[in-house]
């Protein structure tokens, strides 16, 4: 009645060998975090080097490798006690000694902007993680599992994206037992999540429907797995430039709070810099030097994470890649024309 | 044909989707309903291949689906060695039942999780179920079923992650998932339709490979009549939501009942008919079953429609044993007035 | 076998064969990859007649869409036109600047892309969008571009009324012919559709198909017809091409493809498709995968799947030739008058 097959032991019907001889490398692919090791002793991960591969993610690494670097090794950088008495003079411009010069009441700038960097930093990072770990809790089970429960979570993200952030900080800060950097980090986070929530939500739901992770499901995976091993994995590149904006918006909003003096101003950072600098009117007296640096810290530091964010773009967006790699083919076509009419005048 | 053959017995099987409540802010009104599936009744035997054809919108990846339990049926039931399955209680109970009843779905490129690899695709059933303990057994297993769907070297396939494989490959490493678990029956949605033309033989090859081989029983759901008759030992036509032929293979081809058969079977270009042209009368479209009149869901679109067609609907009759089929013109005189 | 009907009214006989529409020659389109430069279309040379219906059929990376659109001079970058020439009623289309262009494009060739029914704009109803494509071609007032809009409509079976309907509000069957429409607005002399019906269900293709045939008959288009549906072609085509790789394998009328296909590839093409009728027999299909287009196989590229494969197709490509009139092919298997060389199923030992 119905065909038989011939015994179906001849397995090669669609073997490896028959495949495309060089599929193309990972380089194209998503970014999988796999490690793979080089014929070189140094094991350098695909997706770093995918992202140093880029302009702006090099450029933007390297300038926040050397803020970084800066505020951890402060000390080594200079002699003077940031909140001490660095010169006798006071209102110095900059000078050799004093790089970005002194303030009002005597202290180093320099020693200040980059002692300052380690709290601006710190807050910031912390925030960040703390912020995008929230949202991704909310976020992939509100997307996940639907229902009553999506909904609750939505009005809960809902009220925080609807309050206005910062005279929330203002008077949390205002009232908040906890002062200082502690105080700061709770209620950055608090307020900070709800954005990354919402877009880790939208991603989650789209992949949800996907036939893979019905197929998990159809495994017998439980909920928990798919949520962290199968869905999560593919919301890295998400994840990673949520944090990215989170620690842009902490530092701003550091910055910001400091400045108006709702954070404790016996701390050093570039927000607090700049409140002594309103508070002596460096602006009225042409100590320009006062707040330009610190802004400038501020502006740098932000400017080198936008970039890195370019780069990450880049690696999860492949018409991006194309466009660039079309380029570099002219340039090498160009190069190796050159070459062959170089080799030609010399023979 | 032993009762005791029989793996998966659906009986009235029925899928409806609210779309809305009706009436104002959901009160008051008629809900409205899409009958994606209604009264749908079949067996699958063991070692058979049964073929559920129809266009889109005509509920057979619905019917899939509900089987393999992703989504709660209306009405109806769905019984697997005889027992209930429509409505599981417990872990273990699912457990079981996916280790028995097993789905691979249409699009090979959404199936595999890009960034994880192929081994892990297929170990984590075997780890779920237990099909093997310890790393070794589960990589050797893994290795097995990869060489029982013909991808080959193993251990090359099994490192590598699903963009580097064709869409071929990609499928038979959904179908060696499928098979980690060891299952009696196979719910193939459209495993061909987004391959190559020539790679689509090797696939249904395969299929009817493992069936004889093993025993194993599918539900090939398709809407290429051609491939149906291919492997496929039953065939079940299907249209908006109903059940219209269900017989043999070479029997819906060779001598189609309803007129909806006869649409399909003209309408699909067959080159073994040779040159000829030829022309078909094909008025209207599928309709979406919203809170549908009773009546024969084709009778907009059928050459033969009578007075009876539009008041009620059709049962399914059985002009000859082994052929069903719902139409009035098979209805044993004095049912139809 | 059944038997063979009379010749069909589309068929090369009547069409005026010395008569040229477009004509390719050796075209040749490459894509920027990052391993190198992967040459999707690669020396592809034919030519089409008023009137007739060219199918070209390939499976998926063949190059055949990339030869639509290099025809309608759509490559962009990473992809470019880096050989070949395309003419149009004996001009080449190659150095026409954009204004020009436009006067091609639509007025005297249109294109239904894959999936174009899918492409619809949802926010504009039917009617503006046709409108908008036919004044972006030429110089109508609204009115008139709607009034062209809805003969188009009654021409495809669609209701006039239809025109204000939103994509959504079509079903897709209808939202194909609204697109078909708006490619015949303009009476281009040559419609290239690819893969017209693939989305669709077997029934509304071929209503859809049978509407192309009626409109072609009143009309006088010609149609660059591309799909992977060999079966589909051999009713609908007066010739058939068939890609490999990047390159024209094959090229013949409909029915010498189907009656007497030479390449191999072909034959392979034509026994992966189960017939509704006629007898039951295994089919094969062709195990393994194309080849990799930026390192392709140095001679033929069919050879590591070919089962008749000798040593000469390894090392160099066989040119593409005459067999028999109005028959072109590329393989070794047959000499300069025709005829077959070797016999059944021989592997070459390598």
């Amino acid at each position: 009645m119905q065909l038989k097959t011939r015994t179906s032991s001849s397995p090669s019907q669609d073997t490896l060998t028959a495949a495309p001889a060089a599929p193309i490398t990972p380089a194209s692919s998503l970014g999988p975090m796999a490690v793979r090791a080089n014929r070189r002793r140094t094991v350098i991960p695909n997706w770093l080097k995918l992202l140093l591969s880029n302009r702006f993610a090099l450029v933007g690494s390297i300038m926040l490798l050397i803020i970084v670097l800066a505020a951890i090794f402060a000390p080594l950088l200079t002699t003077y006690d940031p909140s001490g008495i660095a010169s006798a003079q006071s209102s110095l411009s900059p000078t050799s000694g004093n790089w970005f010069g002194t303030n009002q009441q005597g202290e180093d700038i320099f020693s200040q902007v980059i002692y300052g960097g380690r709290l601006s930093l710190t807050i910031g990072a912390i925030v960040g993680v703390l912020g995008v770990s929230l949202a991704m809790i909310v976020g992939m089970l509100a997307g996940y599992i639907g229902g009553w429960i999506d909904e609750a979570l939505g009005v809960v993200m809902n009220i925080f994206l609807v309050i206005p952030q910062l005279p929330l900080l203002i008077v949390a800060s205002a009232y908040l037992p906890v002062k200082g950097g502690l105080g700061m980090i709770i209620i950055l986070s608090i307020t900070g999540w709800a954005w990354g929530g919402r877009v880790l939500r939208a991603q989650t739901l789209s992949l949800r429907n996907r036939d893979f992770v019905q197929a998990a499901y159809l495994s017998g995976e439980p909920t928990w797995r798919i949520v962290f091993f199968e869905i999560m994995p593919n919301m890295i590149s998400l994840m990673v430039s949520s944090f990215i904006f989170t620690f842009i918006g902490a530092i701003l909003a550091e910055a910001g709070l400091e400045f108006l003096g709702f954070g404790d101003i016996n701390t050093i950072s570039w927000g607090t810099i700049l409140y002594w600098a309103q508070t002596n009117s460096a602006l009225l007296t042409g100590e320009w030097w006062h707040f330009l640096f610190p802004g400038l810290a501020i502006a740098l530091t932000i400017t080198s994470l936008v970039f890195i964010n370019y780069g990450i773009d880049a690696i999860s967006n492949p018409r991006l890649r194309a466009i660039k790699v079309a380029k570099q083919y002219r340039n090498q076509v160009k190069a190796r024309a050159a070459a062959t009419a170089a080799a030609r005048v010399t023979s | 044909m032993q009762a005791s053959d029989v793996v998966l017995d659906v009986q009235g099987l029925s899928k409806f989707f609210l779309v809305s409540a009706g009436g104002m802010l959901g009160m008051g009104g008629e809900p409205k309903r899409i009958h994606a599936v209604e009264d749908v009744t079949f067996s699958l035997r063991r070692a058979e291949i049964l073929a559920l054809v129809g266009e889109s919108g005509s509920g057979k990846s619905t019917i899939a689906r509900l089987i393999a339990g992703l989504y709660p049926l209306t009405a109806g039931e769905i019984r697997f060695h005889g027992q209930d399955v429509s409505r599981l209680h417990g872990r273990r109970a699912m457990l079981r039942y996916r280790s028995q009843v097993q789905m691979v779905f249409q699009d090979p490129f959404a199936s595999l999780n890009p960034v994880k690899t192929i081994a892990h695709h297929i170990e984590r059933p075997i780890s779920i179920h237990r099909r093997a303990s310890g790393r070794r057994a589960q990589r050797a297993m893994v290795h097995e079923l990869l060489r029982t769907v013909g991808l080959t070297p193993p251990e090359e396939v099994a490192a590598k992650f699903p963009h580097q494989l064709s869409g071929g490959q990609r499928q038979r490493v959904s179908f060696a998932r499928a098979l980690a678990v060891s299952p009696e029956v196979i719910l193939a949605d459209e495993p061909v339709s987004m391959l190559d033309v020539s790679i689509r033989m090797g696939i249904l090859n395969m299929m009817a490979g493992l069936r004889d081989e093993r025993g194993l029983s599918y539900l090939y759901i398709t809407h290429d009549l051609a491939s149906a008759r291919y492997i496929a030992d039953q065939t079940l036509v299907l249209y908006a939501g109903h059940l219209v032929e269900a017989a043999e293979s070479e029997e819906v081809m060779v001598r189609p009942l309803h007129p909806y058969t006869q649409l399909l079977l003209s309408a699909v270009p067959d080159p073994a008919a040779g040159l000829v042209q030829k022309r078909v009368e094909a008025r209207g479209e599928i309709p979406t079953v919203i809170n549908p009149q009773p009546g024969c869901r084709f009778a907009n679109r059928c050459p033969h429609v009578m007075d009876i067609c539009r008041r009620a609907t059709p049962e399914i009759y059985q002009p000859q044993p082994g052929h069903r089929v719902r139409c009035y013109l098979y209805a044993p005189p004095g049912t139809a007035e | 076998m059944s038997v063979i009907a009379p010749s069909l009214p589309w068929s090369s006989e009547k069409a005026g064969a010395a008569d040229t529409l477009l004509e390719v020659r050796d075209l040749t389109v490459d894509f920027i990859t990052p391993r190198g430069p992967a040459v999707a279309v690669d020396d592809v040379s034919f030519s089409i007649r008023p009137g007739e219906v060219f199918g070209l059929a390939g499976e998926s990376g063949c190059g055949k869409s990339t030869v639509a659109h290099a025809i309608m001079r759509l490559i962009k970058p990473p992809g470019r036109i880096s050989g070949g020439s395309v003419l149009f009623r004996g001009q080449d289309l190659g150095p026409l600047a954009t204004k020009q262009l436009q006067q091609f494009r639509w007025l005297k060739a249109s294109i239904v892309f894959q999936s174009a029914m899918n492409a619809l704009n949802p926010v504009m109803n039917m009617g503006d969008q046709i409108s908008d494509a036919i004044r972006a071609h030429e110089r109508m007032s609204r009115s008139q571009a709607l009034e062209r809009a809805a003969e188009m409509f009654k021409l495809v079976g669609i209701e006039t009324k239809r025109l204000r309907s939103f994509p959504h509000e079509l079903s897709g069957g209808m939202r194909q012919r609204a697109v078909i429409a708006m490619a015949l607005a303009l009476n281009p002399e040559l419609v290239i559709m690819d893969e017209p019906t693939t989305a669709l269900d077997v029934v509304v293709q071929r209503d859809i198909l049978q509407q192309i045939q009626d409109l072609q008959a009143k009309f006088g288009f010609s149609i660059l017809f591309i799909t992977h549906d060999l079966s589909l072609l051999v009713e609908f085509s007066t010739r058939i091409a068939i890609m490999y790789a990047g390159r024209i394998v094959d090229l013949a009328p409909a029915r010498d493809i189907f009656l007497n296909p030479k390449h191999p590839y072909t034959v392979g093409l034509m026994n992966s498709f189960p017939s509704i009728t006629g007898e039951k027999r295994q089919l094969q299909g062709i195990p393994g995968a194309p080849p990799d287009l930026v390192t392709p196989p140095p001679g033929c590229r069919f050879a590591p799947r070919c089962i008749h494969v000798m040593a000469q197709c390894i090392q160099t490509y066989p040119p593409f030739r005459e067999l028999t009139p109005d028959h072109w092919t590329a393989c070794y298997l047959y000499d300069d008058a025709g005829n077959r060389i070797s016999g059944e199923g021989e592997r070459a030992s390598l």
